[in-house]
């Protein structure tokens, strides 16, 4: 064994695969780095695009050596599958100790479902799987050609795939680069179709490595294409994200006794309690002195449409947040937006800027809106009453159709 | 001089050649969109920044049933021979770029270009660790220049030299440097490494 040890690449390349799999995972991007889920598919994706290319080379490098050393050509007491275990052992175990290190050093937080905890494995099975695939790869190349082709071809492989169309092939390959907001979670289809994948690229290539029966060969190239199509299908319902919506059940709910309101949020945003109640209750007091009434739950998820429903992050700052729950009272827009034309898209930006008026948080769309916006929003704000009332409920119900022209403040002046 | 030839797999050689030409034609203006590591603006990568490799693996698996022992003790001096095979596969690829970027209006040169810079890293990793690590240092450094060369922007660093542009002087430079080097080393008597001993 030690002999193998002293003799295996892998045992020399282990430090820099550290280094270059700690330096990938810093420069990742995607979602919300303060999430434990975020980390831990950070930590599996730095490991399925820097590590597993350079392990699928050493594979074929292993190969390649047992190929020169004309093993075959010997009374081999050996089976061919124990030849490969004993030659790719100190491979794998240094791409999974680099794994290890990795979610030590850096996911920090422990897998909370099972979705996750699956995301956590991969990286495992994918050292084992790019490891054998380059090793067959080098039984049956050169190792002059084989080692580019592994290293070359499973780095395209892991990347590419997030580059091109349908959109939900980047799913079957653990190079995951959107996940997770703290509204969503990860989706249990797209990992575990990336571990299928994963898992039947390495049966196969330890059925390749073992043999050159062609019978075998046929087996594993069919059984490959299978478990492709079974992953494919899985994944093929998802869009670009790995992700689905975190089930409501996660929010932390206070009612307020008195008055009825309730405030829902995140547990990761339990801190920002306090300046949220604050800003919503200014929120109500100033909508109030306008006849109007935010609906009485509060919530980040979506729990109902009778809900107001906010976003908003960790670090937030106060002025953020009051904008965060202004953006809550604006109407919806129709999905008839995207079909054709939206006569009501004139007003949009000025319903946001009077809603904030109304709200008291005048500032909310200060330096987002447009000039022409101001103007018209300055005009409606100077109307009676009673003409705003009437441009506001007119414009309400022609935002929330695509076949309603706008009230303009001059039709009203 | 015909054994030093046919032991260098002429066939194999050729193969090689028809394949790269093949694939500069017809893949050899073209960029992946792969992302970059530490750029995620620069979201290409031009493909010849790979395909000089095949070249460089040809020139290793050529090296790989020469007697270099018989040969560093030959009577006749192979300085001269030893230039030969490295040589020829820079023309083709020099001549190719130019011919190829020419008719097509890409960006081919770049191929070229690079190849120059890899058969230089090859030579010298030839004569320093053998012949097996030709073609794995040539890997190393268009390895980490694919997914790590790119700063922001899509702008190569400076090392990362077969991210630059065909017009890129100091990619040119480096290139330059590294095959001068390469081609001294080669000119000198075989080191024990490229003996295999």
């Amino acid at each position: 064994m030690n002999h193998t040890l002293t003799k295996s690449v892998a045992a020399y390349l282990t430090l820099p695969l550290v280094a270059l799999a700690l330096f990938t995972f810093g420069s990742a991007s995607g979602g919300d780095s303060a999430i434990g889920a975020t980390r831990i598919v950070q930590a599996t994706a730095a490991i399925a695009a820097m590590t597993a290319p350079v392990l699928a080379g050493i594979g074929a490098w292993e190969a390649s050596r047992i190929r020169r050393s004309n093993l075959d050509s010997l009374g081999v007491a050996r089976t061919q599958l124990e030849v490969v275990r004993r030659s790719l052992a100190p491979t794998i175990f240094a791409g999974w100790f680099v794994t290890l290190v990795i979610q030590l050093a850096r996911a920090r937080a422990f897998p909370s479902s099972l979705p996750l905890l699956l995301e956590f494995l991969l990286p495992y099975l994918i050292v084992v799987s790019a490891t054998l695939a380059g090793f067959a790869l080098g039984q049956r190349l050169h190792g002059a050609f084989a080692i580019p082709v592994a290293v070359v071809g499973t780095w395209l492989l892991t990347v590419y795939p997030i580059a091109i169309e349908p959109l939900w092939i980047r799913h079957l390959t653990g190079y995951t680069t959107s996940c997770c907001s703290v509204e969503t979670v990860l989706s249990w289809r797209a990992v575990t179709g990336a571990a299928m994948v994963a898992l039947g690229i390495a049966v196969a290539g330890a059925l390749l490595a073992s043999t050159r029966e062609a019978l075998r060969v046929f087996a594993a190239a069919v059984g490959l294409g299978l478990v492709l199509a079974a992953a494919s299908y899985l994944v093929s319902d998802l869009g670009s994200e790995a992700t689905q919506a975190r089930p409501t059940t996660d929010l932390e709910c206070v009612q307020e006794e008195a008055s009825g309101v309730e405030l829902c949020l995140w547990p990761e945003h339990k801190q920002l309690r306090g300046m949220i109640d604050q800003a919503s209750d200014e929120i109500r007091t100033s909508l109030a002195r306008r006849q109007l009434a935010p609906p009485a739950k509060l919530t980040e998820g979506f729990t109902s449409s009778e809900a107001w429903i906010f976003g908003t992050y960790r670090d937030a700052t106060s002025s953020e947040i009051d904008t965060a729950l202004v953006v809550g009272l604006l109407p919806e827009l129709p999905p008839c937006i995207e079909l054709g034309e939206y006569p009501a898209g004139v007003v949009t930006g000025v319903m946001a800027l009077v809603v904030a008026d109304y709200a008291g948080k005048p500032e909310a769309f200060a330096l987002m809106a447009s000039e022409d916006d101001v103007i018209e929003a300055e005009r409606v704000l100077e109307l009676s009453e009673a003409k705003q009332t009437i441009w506001f409920e007119s414009n309400i119900a022609a935002i929330a159709t695509c076949d309603t022209n706008p009230v303009m403040a001059r039709d009203l002046s | 001089m015909k054994w030093w030839f046919t032991a260098r797999r002429p066939l194999m050689l050729a193969q090689a050649v028809a394949a790269y030409l093949a694939f500069l034609v017809v893949l050899g203006g073209a960029e992946l969109p792969l992302p970059s590591i530490l750029d995620p603006g620069a979201a290409s990568t031009p493909l010849s920044v790979f395909l000089p490799i095949l070249l460089i693996a040809a020139l290793q698996r050529s090296q790989d049933e020469v007697d270099h022992v018989v040969e560093a003790t030959a009577v006749r001096p192979l300085w001269l021979l030893r230039l030969v095979l490295p040589c020829g596969l820079l023309t083709v690829a020099i001549v190719s770029a130019l011919v190829v970027a020419a008719a097509t209006g890409g960006d081919q040169l770049m191929a070229g270009r690079n190849f120059v810079g890899y058969l230089g890293i090859a030579l010298l990793a030839y004569r320093w660790l053998g012949s097996r690590a030709m073609t794995v240092a040539v890997l190393v450094v268009a390895g980490l220049a694919g997914p790590l060369g790119a700063r922001q922007f899509g702008e190569p660093e400076i090392w990362a030299f077969p991210l630059h542009r065909p017009g890129s002087l100091p990619a040119a430079g480096i290139c330059g440097v590294l095959l001068a080097l390469g081609l001294a080393q080669s000119m000198r008597k075989p080191s024990l490494r490229q003996l295999g001993i």
